[in-house]
This record gives structure tokens, sequence and C-alpha cells, in this order.
């Protein structure tokens, strides 16, 4: 087979995998073979769906023995099969870094023979880029459930970023529709990577000649709405995972119906709204300091699908607003629908050296979209205010049409 | 009513400013030499290098690096009219120190905040748009046409990031480029033969590539189709993310759009519509001042 074919099909069958994130890890380059992965992470290009392209996501094969429910590689799918051997990967990774169209590897594979056996080829081409081409730059793995653990710490010891996916949010979905996935084994390399990643912050605490292992971090990824977990159910999982495991990212991809099976549910278009609102409440817990009890619960076990989480947490906490912008601290600023780290820092920033108006704010980059039925400036509101939550809520609501922006751009907005 | 008019480098922005302040002048225009004045009767400053370096050593002591950045990064933009603002810009560093760069508020500030923001995005931008090409000599060439004048600045992130390799940033539009050769920049351009046939053949055609190059090129575009999810095809915000007038150097073809490749820019021209004559003799100087503001020493880090 060409290997323009196998890029076809191994690319193609990788698409799906949503993390494209080549950020966190930096990895400096001593004056010795090639690269560095830099902090902000760089997008090359965006593909014709306009998300971006910033690493060379592949699968090595899709020659895949499992047969989980919403694959399209399952091995009960009649697909093209195709299989890279790890020098064309390492290769084509190496040149392609070289002309700048990317920022690093993305590596996953279906599991052929045995977990172990795709362990140790994923290993030999994450080897093989650092040892043989000194390659310097960002490197995503994926580690297979049921691995022994000296091959994922071997992954860990090359690549920037190691992931299990842990696939779906709960053990019964995962029995149901990937029998031959175990939690337990899932679980284990989380918790193997989880302590291993910790130590090693440790040692280069103490001295920076320790090796690196996993500097990235870990993330992992999961279906939703494949199964019937409601959204309170997930950002649970997420902040557990996060806390237990100390995950970078947890991944949400709303699950897109390549098969017909009895055991998935019915839908013709990927749920995009639902991911999207998924991510702003994890962005939420992650860097707001919001814990998913806040967002959801038994009562309200959905996010909301009209407003942004923030504003949905507002609208229910109407009575802790108006927040007055001369005074409040910065903790109160980030609860302001709207208001973003940037802009909260910037409105303590400002008025400091000078009183703070309300024309001010959008000067200094404040959106008032949303923030501007939150917040009083000298006790006063920006404008004649409507009082209701019912009234504000209306006017947050988008018009009845699917919004056509890609969620990869809102995660980075101000919220 | 008072025009002044400068050199056109960044020395002679700079002795410019630093006789306003001196003398506590508030010119009503500040233009570079052969731009047209509104206001006629300018006078020419004359760039003198001590006085220039007087005031940068000055800001450096008073205020933060990030402060001389947004005042190269203006210079850089090319914009017309950007002086006065910066001016006030650095008289309001000089008076405040470190703090300016939190006046929001201020116009001034944040008129040059913003366009220092446009420069160093454009910069980031490129560090992933630059498509290298492989020449027959193992050189690795990448023509690129920004709106800035920021190769130095792009080239400087390639110093890091593909320390090992030879290569050159080339800048199609304003004819220079700058070389790394493992182990220091310089600045170069190129013979005027080959880039007419690389204007008139086009950059993928012309017989200077190295014999793989086509192939991991063909490899890429096979990459690139079939990584995009069909269902979701989004021409809007591929062009929103990636402009088109950064395609032509590309490798891969977007969708977005019919690619083609539109009028090329004609050498020695740039978006402000200066004469050519401003920026010539400037490109050397350019470099050292990328070395001496941006920490980079220029060699092996
Ligand atoms: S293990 Fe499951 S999800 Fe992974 S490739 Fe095989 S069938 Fe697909």
């Amino acid at each position: 087979m060409q290997l323009e074919d196998k890029i076809s099909i191994l690319s193609g069958a990788a698409k799906y995998d949503v993390s494209c994130a080549s950020s966190g890890s930096r990895r400096h380059n001593k004056g010795m073979g090639m690269g560095s992965a830099s902090c902000a992470g760089i997008c090359h290009s965006w593909s014709d769906d306009g998300r971006c392209i910033s690493l060379l996501k592949i699968l090595l094969t899709n020659r895949c023995m499992y047969d989980c429910a919403y694959c399209a590689n399952r091995c009960s799918n009649p697909v093209p099969r195709a299989a890279f051997t790890p020098e064309e990967v390492v290769d084509l990774t190496v040149n392609f870094y070289k002309r700048n169209y990317i920022e690093g590897l993305f590596l996953s594979s279906g599991v052929e023979r045995s977990p172990d056996y795709t362990m140790e080829q994923l290993v030999r081409v994450v080897r093989a880029l650092r040892m043989q081409h000194e390659f310097h730059g960002y490197i995503h793995v994926k580690a297979i459930p049921g691995a022994s653990e000296t091959l994922i710490e071997d992954a860990g010891r090359y690549a920037d970023r190691v992931s299990v996916n842990i696939e779906l949010p709960s053990e019964r979905s995962l029995n149901l529709l990937a029998p031959q996935k175990k939690r337990g084994d899932i679980l284990m390399p989380m918790d193997f990577l989880g302590r291993h990643i910790l130590a090693n912050r440790d040692e280069r605490t103490r001295s920076r000649r320790a090796p690196l292992f996993a500097p990235a971090g870990q993330s992992t990824q999961m279906v939703v709405s494949a199964s019937p977990e409601p959204d309170c159910q997930i950002l649970h999982l997420a902040e557990s995972l996060y806390r237990r495991y100390r995950l970078k990212r947890v991944y949400y991809s709303a699950y897109v119906p390549v098969n017909e099976d009895a055991r998935l549910p019915c839908v013709r278009q990927p749920e995009l709204l639902r991911e999207h609102r998924l991510y702003q409440a994890d962005w939420l817990v992650r860097f707001y300091n919001f814990t998913a009890g806040e967002l959801v619960d038994e009562a309200h076990p959905q996010l909301d699908r009209d407003v942004d989480p923030k504003s949905a947490w507002a609208l229910n906490h109407f009575e802790r607003f108006p927040i007055e912008v001369t005074t409040a601290d910065y903790e109160t600023l980030l609860r302001v629908p709207g208001l973003g780290v940037r802009s909260a820092r910037r409105i303590i920033g400002t008025r400091r050296h000078a009183p703070l108006r309300f024309e001010d704010l959008p000067k200094i980059g404040v959106v008032m979209k949303r923030a501007r039925y939150f917040l009083t400036c000298h006790g006063r509101f920006a404008e004649q205010t409507l009082q209701s939550p019912e009234m504000i809520r209306a006017l947050l609501a988008p018009p009845k049409a699917p919004p056509d922006t890609g969620v990869q751009l809102s995660l980075f907005g101000e919220m | 009513m008072t025009a002044w008019e400068y050199d056109g480098t960044f020395e002679g922005l700079l002795t410019a400013f630093a006789a306003a302040i001196d003398m506590d002048a508030h010119p009503d225009d500040i233009a570079p030499e052969g731009a047209q004045l509104a206001l006629s009767g300018a006078g020419l400053i004359a760039g003198d290098p001590a006085r220039a370096e007087r005031l940068v050593s000055l800001l450096r002591t008073r205020c933060a690096p990030l402060t001389l950045k947004h005042i190269l990064y203006c210079f850089l933009s090319e914009t017309s009219g950007y002086e006065r603002t910066l001016l006030e810009y650095v008289r309001c560093a000089l008076a405040h120190g470190k703090r300016v760069d939190t006046f929001h508020a201020n116009d001034a500030v944040r008129a040059v905040h913003e366009l220092s923001r446009k420069v160093s995005g454009e910069i980031h931008r490129l560090g992933g748009l630059v498509r290298f090409r492989e020449l027959g000599d193992g050189t690795f060439w990448a023509p690129v046409e920004p709106d800035h004048n920021v190769v130095c600045g792009v080239a400087l992130h390639f110093m890091r990031r593909l320390p090992n390799q030879e290569w050159i940033i080339y800048d199609m539009r304003r004819g220079y480029g700058v070389r790394w050769d493992t182990h220091e920049c310089t600045p170069v351009t190129m013979n005027e033969e080959l880039d007419a046939r690389i204007r008139k053949e086009g950059v993928d055609t012309v017989d200077i590539l190295s014999a793989s190059e086509q192939k991991y090129q063909a490899y890429w575009r096979q990459y690139f189709e079939a990584i995009s999810i069909g269902a979701r095809t989004n021409p809007r915000l591929q062009r929103r993310n990636m402009p088109q007038r950064y395609w032509r150097y590309l490798v891969e073809r977007p969708a977005g759009g019919a690619w083609r490749a539109g009028p090329r820019a004609v050498r020695g021209t740039h978006l402000s519509g200066r004469s050519p004559g401003c920026l010539r003799g400037t490109r050397e100087r350019n470099l050292l001042y990328w070395k001496a503001n941006t920490g980079a020493t220029g060699g092996r880090e």
C-alpha cells in the first residue's frame, strides 16, 4: 500500500480525536537536535472544518481487535485497514516538523494482537524520535488500557503527554458499549501516570537535571451523548479525575453517529452544543474556582443549553448581584458573567490609579454584552436595568439558531 | 502647525522623539521622509545613533522591557501616522515608568498596545503558517508576505525552534530575508533573476527544490484533506482563523473559498504606501535592534 493511502486511512480514522492542544510543555532545545515545544501552543493550519491543526494526528494502525460500539474502527466494521511501520511515522513526523507543518505528533492506535504489542509499537516510535532524531517537538501518545506498566513508563519518559481514554462516563456504559475494555484497566494506568508525574515534578524541583516524565501531564477523553448519563454525572466525574489523578485536561467528544447499533441512541447530528457547554463548565471548574456542584446538581442535572454556564449560575443566584465594580475583589469579579481573568485583572489594575467609570470598561477591553446586567459602578447600572433574571435570560439566550462557531475558538473566549 | 520628518529608520524615529522631549515640542505630525505629509514645510530630523541610544537606555532603566518592545513593534507595524501617538506613549512611559502599561484607559497607551498586539500577533501567526521548502543544497527556504515588517521576529522564533537546520525566511514584499546558518542570523537579498523566476513560475515549481520536497508536500496535502470532518465543513471559521492573504505560500490547499494565487505583491512595496526608499538601508539595523531589544544574542543560545 502507498504511503499516501495509509495517511488517508489512518488520519481519517484519528480525526474524531478532539485533543489538539500542544500547549503546556516546555522542552527547550539545548542546541542539539531539532525543535522545541512552546508553551503557548501554535496552530499551524486550519482544516476545512475550521479546526486548528497543530499536531500530526494519526493512528499507528486501525486494525483493531476490539468492538467498541461507538467507534468507526471496531473490528466488526468493514472499513479499509492499514498500518504504518514505526519508521514511517518517524519519517513523516520529522519531515513535517522540519518544514514547519506541525508542532509535533499525536499518536494513537487501534489494539492489534494485544495491548502490550500495540503499546510496544507506540513506544518504538516515540523512542526513535527522541533518541535517534533528537526530536524536541511535542509528542502526545495514548496509553493502551491493559498494557504493562513498564511500557507505559517508557511512553511517559519520551512523550510530553500521555493519555488514557476514560471513554464513557460510567462503568455501566463502558460494559455495555465497550465490553472488552475494563474500567480497572483504564484507571490503573491513569493512577500510575498520576503518581509518576507527581514524583517527577518533585524530583525536578530538587534537581533540574532529573529526566522529564510527561511534562505536559496526562489527559483523557470521553464520548458524551452515546450513553444516558446527564451533565451532572459527567462534570462530577471530570472534577474527581482532575483531583484524583491530577489530569491536565478532560476532553469531551460529542458522539458522532458512525455505526448502526441497537445499543446506541439514534442521533443524526453530533450534539455539539452540549459538548460546548461541557467545555465551558469544565473551564469554570479548572480556572474560575467553581465546583461541579455549583453548576449542576440533582435539581438541575443538565447544563442550560440557552445560556453559558456562568450566566446560568448567576441567574440562579441573582441575590448575589449586582457586583460593585469599583470595590469587588478579584474572586468576586471572576464570577460575573462576561468577565474573564484578563478583564478582572485589568479592572483591579486600572482602579488602583484612577477612579473607574463605566466608559472605561470597554476601553480596557471588558466586553459588556453580558457583564452590564450584573455590574454597578458607583452604585449605578450601566443603563436602565432589568431587574429580573427572567428578562435577562431572555436577552442572553440566542435567537433560535445553532451557533456556527467551533468549540475550539470559544474555549478561549472570556466567560 | 509643525511637522517633522525623520529618515525612516528606527534610530531616526527615536532621535526625533528625543528631540521633541528635550525641547518639550509637540509637533502636529511626525512622518518618515518621503511619505506624503499633510503639512508642508516639514523640518527633517537627522538620525543620531548616540542620541537614540541615550533615549533607549533611559527607557530601559525607567521602564519594563515590555515597554521597549511595544515601541519597536509600533515602528515595525509600518502603519502610517502612528508616530505622534507613540511619542505620547514614550512621554507617558518616561513619566510613569513601569506603571505605564497598566494605563489601559489612556488613549495613547491603548493605541500603542493595540498596534503592538497586531505585530506580535502576526509574528505568532507566522510561527505557525510559515512553510519551509527544502532546496537542492539542503537549506530550508520560506517565503512570506507579512502585513508588518516582522521577518526578524519570525526568525527569532525559528532560531529556537530549528537551530540545527539552515534556513532562510524571506519577505517577498519587502525584498529581504533572514538567513540562519546554525550559528547566527544575517540579512539576505535574493538575486534578481531567481526572484523574477519565482514570481513567474511559482514557489513550488522552480527547479531549486530538493528531490524529495514534492513528495512530502503531497503527503501533507493528503493529510490535510483527510483530517477534516466533512460533516462539519466551516469555511467561514477557517477563513477567520487563517485569513486568505496568508494562503499563497501554504503547501496545503484550504477549501474555504476558491484557492487562487491572486496578484503577487510587487517587490519593494508595502502596505503603508511609503516609498521603498524609507526601508532601504534599515534592514541591517533592524536586525541589530532585534538582537539588542529582545534579548536574543543572534547566536546559539
Ligand atoms: S479499542 Fe475500541 S475505540 Fe479503540 S480503535 Fe478499537 S474499537 Fe475503536
